[in-house]
């Protein structure tokens, strides 16, 4: 059994970068996929982003309407199962609950009404509404695979100043904790996956400071660890103690993949006996017996080595992934267990999915079998496999018309581009044909490649050129225009009163001198000549090299202008590069200040590559202070 | 001593609008023949110029030249608390660390004074210099407006290519990519609705689409839009401020690599 924990960094575009979501669960070829970070909203979950064939899911989403804290946790266990009823598969879960409060339970479907709500086991101790703040922000999904109960966890970020947050994730892991206690104590084997904001050593973060491993979360973190007197294993540092640099997220905003400046903060952690006839006997535990192997899937990681592409603070380059890379296990021996069905959690369960807007296909089928289904969501019982089976595969069918039928947009939006449908109005004949001096603005859209005369292939190519020219290459546009500017001079050389500024320009382009010159003539002059119609012929010159004297008077003028507006932005100290331009963000003194920072993306201060740390003022500051 | 009453407010108002996305902080520079401002955008690479001749003013009142730096954003957040038919006033004195703003309503019932900290800022003033274009077009601003809207969905970048037949931007991105044409038009009720191409030589130059959306913030100050080319010099979008002056943005091009191909 393969179980993945991904933070996915919003579901839907994970899943538009994958096509669809059984590609994007299917790349994992894993048995438990759990996400972190769907920034999903209840109302928001359509078939398409909860359904996949052969794959079961479970959501936990945010209920909170607290500012800032909509619609970015939430998150989800998809399983792997051959059939969701009847299964003795260990990946279908016998039971599973949303959040880890047991108080979540009222409005998850069909569980409504039918038992009473309870403080789960081991939480009495706490407010009800303090356990309903902590689980309210869709941070759990716990899944019970009856060897073992699995935690889908997203951890509580707080950053080091806010204490509200500081105490908001001290609770949530503290309640947590004890659900965690009740549950081995009642002797079951826990699973804890996911994105716990907590880098529990100096060897899972970059450049750790000294006091780095003081901190409480990490302290307690350690605390729970088997080899500190705790009962749980931190599985990656099981399987490979030593290891350096292995890390699963980078902070998004300052191009940290590139150095791997990067921290371990997806876990996965177990606890619990082994299956084995012989388990109280010495080395045998849920780890030693039963994990093969644990590691990261640095492939999904944004940035790839092959990457040529530097990060220029953020400007040239638009990653596509998530900021964290999965981490995933194997899991050995672990027998089925018997027949069950999917719990009433399951998202094939849930209003939106099941039971809302239907497409016309669907609702035809679903009248055929719509008593059969009835009897089913009311009591959510198969006595007997038999005869309900077919209304299952029924139903099962019917999400998936639905998320097909509307078209709803997959990344397959995107790829259709090579249809080439055109629309293209053609311009040419249009304009011409029209009536004089109308105004016609011919809109037209092409889809796919026609505008283009070259290849796809190479066109992609000239693409990534074209993101990569960052607009500063302002500069080489002169020296280019430069040449230009020379063979203007040297075309207007037959007069005698432009000494100086022929002076100041170079003779050496003698070939662009004829191009340039009978383009001014064919196409300037006959239109200037117009101007002055009383001008006589010889005066064309003349006329020409005026309105050129003042051009080049005004091109070396903008390259200064140019050059000014250049070095006026600072070179960082390290690697004698442009700086990128910062607005202060954040309230206080400081807010609205302009400052310049290198350009480069952050890593360890050992790599000279790597972000210099190089820091100064725009030079602008309130008066009278 | 400054005293600047500016009968028309909303002018000043949608100045600060026009360039408050563009510029974080400019210097303001005050000289006996107008209210001027140049300045850069936060990466270097466009270029603003504003210009308020004393003429416009209906009290114009600037005893030795002054340099005012500010940081547009709390500009705009004041001149935001004046009304659309309010007189502006802006008041400073000698050496002062302030600018005092004066709002009357058109009914002289109300006035209201704001004061704002002025901000050090180091700026070198640049002499733009005046050039000529191989290609000038003349269109109604809200038209351009709307094509830089368009083509920034579609693609990062504009082309504009002026020839005979009309001007034309187009743009390219993943989804496809765009032509819109528009030709010369002189036919109209309203000058201002009128398109005027006066062309030299066709030029195709390529700018960022950002920049191009940035600038028609200031499409409200006036009914069009002159935009200038030239393939050597930085393209200037110009929107005239009735009577008074102008604010023009300045934008060196992007380089193609098949520079050759799209150029005459």
């Amino acid at each position: 059994m393969k179980i993945v924990t991904y933070n996915v960094n919003g579901l839907r575009p994970r899943i538009s970068q994958y096509g669809s979501l059984l590609k994007l669960l299917d790349s994992f070829d894993a048995d438990v996929i759990c996400f972190q970070e769907t920034k999903l909203r209840r109302q928001e979950l359509t078939s398409d982003l909860v359904m996949a064939d052969g794959y079961e899911s479970f959501f936990s989403c945010t209920r909170t309407s607290q500012r800032g804290r909509t619609g970015y946790s939430g998150v989800a266990t998809f399983c792997r199962v051959k059939s969701a009823f009847s299964s003795t598969e260990a990946a279908l879960p016998v039971a599973a609950e949303e959040g880890f409060t047991g108080l979540l339970v009222e409005n998850s479907g069909l569980g409504r009404g039918e038992t009473p709500v309870v403080v789960a086991p081991g939480l009495e101790e706490f407010e009800k509404d303090e356990l309903l703040k902590v689980d309210g922000e869709g941070r759990c999904v716990m899944t019970d695979h009856s060897h073992f109960v699995l935690f889908n966890l997203y951890g509580p970020r707080a950053v080091c100043d806010d204490s509200e947050r500081i105490e908001f994730k001290l609770k949530f892991f503290n309640i947590l904790q004890k659900r965690w206690e009740s549950l081995l104590h009642q002797g079951r084997r826990i699973i804890i996956v996911g994105d716990l904001n907590i880098a529990p050593t100096s060897l899972d973060l970059c450049e750790a400071g000294p006091d780095f491993e003081n901190n409480e979360f990490r302290r307690w973190f350690r605390s729970m660890l088997v080899g500190n007197g705790g009962t749980f294993c931190d599985v990656f540092r099981e399987k490979h103690p030593e290891r350096r640099e292995a890390y699963t997220c980078w902070p998004q905003n300052t191009g940290a993949e590139e150095f791997n400046y990067g921290t371990r903060i997806d876990h996965i952690l177990c606890a619990g006996s082994c299956l084995h006839q012989e388990q109280g006997e010495q080395g045998h535990s849920f780890v030693t017996c039963h994990i093969e192997e644990c590691d990261i899937l640095t492939q999904y990681k944004r940035w790839k080595p092959g990457n040529t592409l530097r990060w220029k603070g953020g400007q040239r380059l638009k990653l596509e992934g998530s900021d964290h890379a999965p981490v995933y296990t194997s899991l050995l021996q672990l027998p089925s267990i018997p027949k069950h069905n999917t719990p009433s959690l399951s998202a094939r369960y849930m209003p939106m999915v099941y039971g809302i807007q239907q497409t016309l296909v669907s609702a035809f089928m679903r009248r055929q079998v719509a008593n059969e289904i009835k009897s089913d969501e009311v009591s959510n019982q198969f006595p007997d496999g038999g005869t309900t089976i077919g209304s299952c595969t029924d139903r099962e069918k019917r999400p998936f018309n639905l998320c097909d039928v509307p078209g709803v947009p997959h990344g397959s939006l995107c790829s259709s581009s090579s249809q080439e449908i055109e629309v293209n109005i053609s311009t040419g004949d249009k304009i011409r044909g029209g009536p004089g001096d109308k105004v016609s603005c011919i809109t037209s859209i092409t889809s796919g490649s026609n505008y283009s005369r070259t290849t796809s292939n190479s066109e992609t190519k000239k693409k990534a050129k074209k993101n990569q020219r960052s607009q500063l290459t302002i500069m080489s546009f002169f020296q280019k225009s430069s040449i230009l500017s020379n063979g203007v001079d040297n075309g207007t050389d037959s007069s005698t009163n432009q000494e100086d500024i022929i002076e100041t320009t170079d003779q050496s382009n003698e070939p662009r001198m004829g191009d340039n010159q009978s383009q001014n003539l064919s196409q300037g002059d006959s239109q200037r000549y117009e101007l002055n119609s009383s001008a006589p012929a010889w005066n064309q010159d003349e006329v020409n090299t005026c309105s050129s004297e003042k051009n080049t008077v005004a091109l070396v003028e903008w390259q200064r202008i140019q050059q000014m507006m250049q070095n006026s932005i600072p070179l960082c100290k390290g690697h004698k590069e442009p700086c990128v331009a910062r607005v202060v963000k954040k309230q206080g003194p400081n807010f609205g200040r302009r400052f310049f920072v290198c350009a480069r993306a952050e890593g360890p201060a050992s790599n000279a590559e790597a972000n210099c740390g190089y820091f100064k003022w725009a030079a602008s500051k309130s008066r009278g202070k | 001593m400054l005293e600047l009453r500016l009968v028309q407010g909303s002018l000043l108002k949608k100045v600060l609008e026009a360039l408050k996305d563009l510029v974080n902080d400019a210097n303001f520079d005050c000289s006996a023949t107008g209210f001027s401002l140049q300045a850069m955008d936060s990466s270097h690479v466009a270029l603003v110029a504003l210009l308020l001749r004393s003429e416009g003013f209906e009290h114009y009142r600037c005893d030795r030249n002054l340099s005012m730096g500010m940081n547009l954003n709390n500009m705009s957040k004041m001149l935001k608390c004046a009304g659309n038919d309010d007189i502006i006033t802006i008041k400073a004195d000698d050496g002062s660390d302030t600018v005092t703003f004066m709002f009357e309503s058109p009914t002289q019932d109300k006035i209201a004074d704001f004061e704002m900290k002025l901000m050090d800022i180091d700026s070198e003033h640049l002499g733009i210099p005046e050039a000529e274009y191989h290609a000038i077009v003349r269109m109604p601003s809200a038209e351009f407006a709307r094509i830089c809207k368009d083509l920034s969905s579609i693609g990062d970048t504009v082309v504009i290519s002026v020839t005979k037949e009309g001007v034309k931007f187009s743009t390219r991105g993943d989804i496809g990519s765009a032509n819109i044409v528009c030709r010369q038009n002189t036919t109209v009720d309203k000058p201002e609705e009128a398109t005027v191409i006066e062309m030299n030589e066709p030029v195709s130059l390529t700018f960022a689409l950002r920049y191009m959306n940035s600038f028609t913030k200031a499409t409200s100050l006036s009914n069009t839009v002159t935009i200038s080319l030239s393939s050597e010099l930085p393209v200037v979008v110009e929107y005239r401020i009735a009577e008074m002056g102008y604010v023009r943005f300045y934008l060196a091009p992007k380089i193609e690599e098949d520079e050759d191909e799209t150029k005459p």
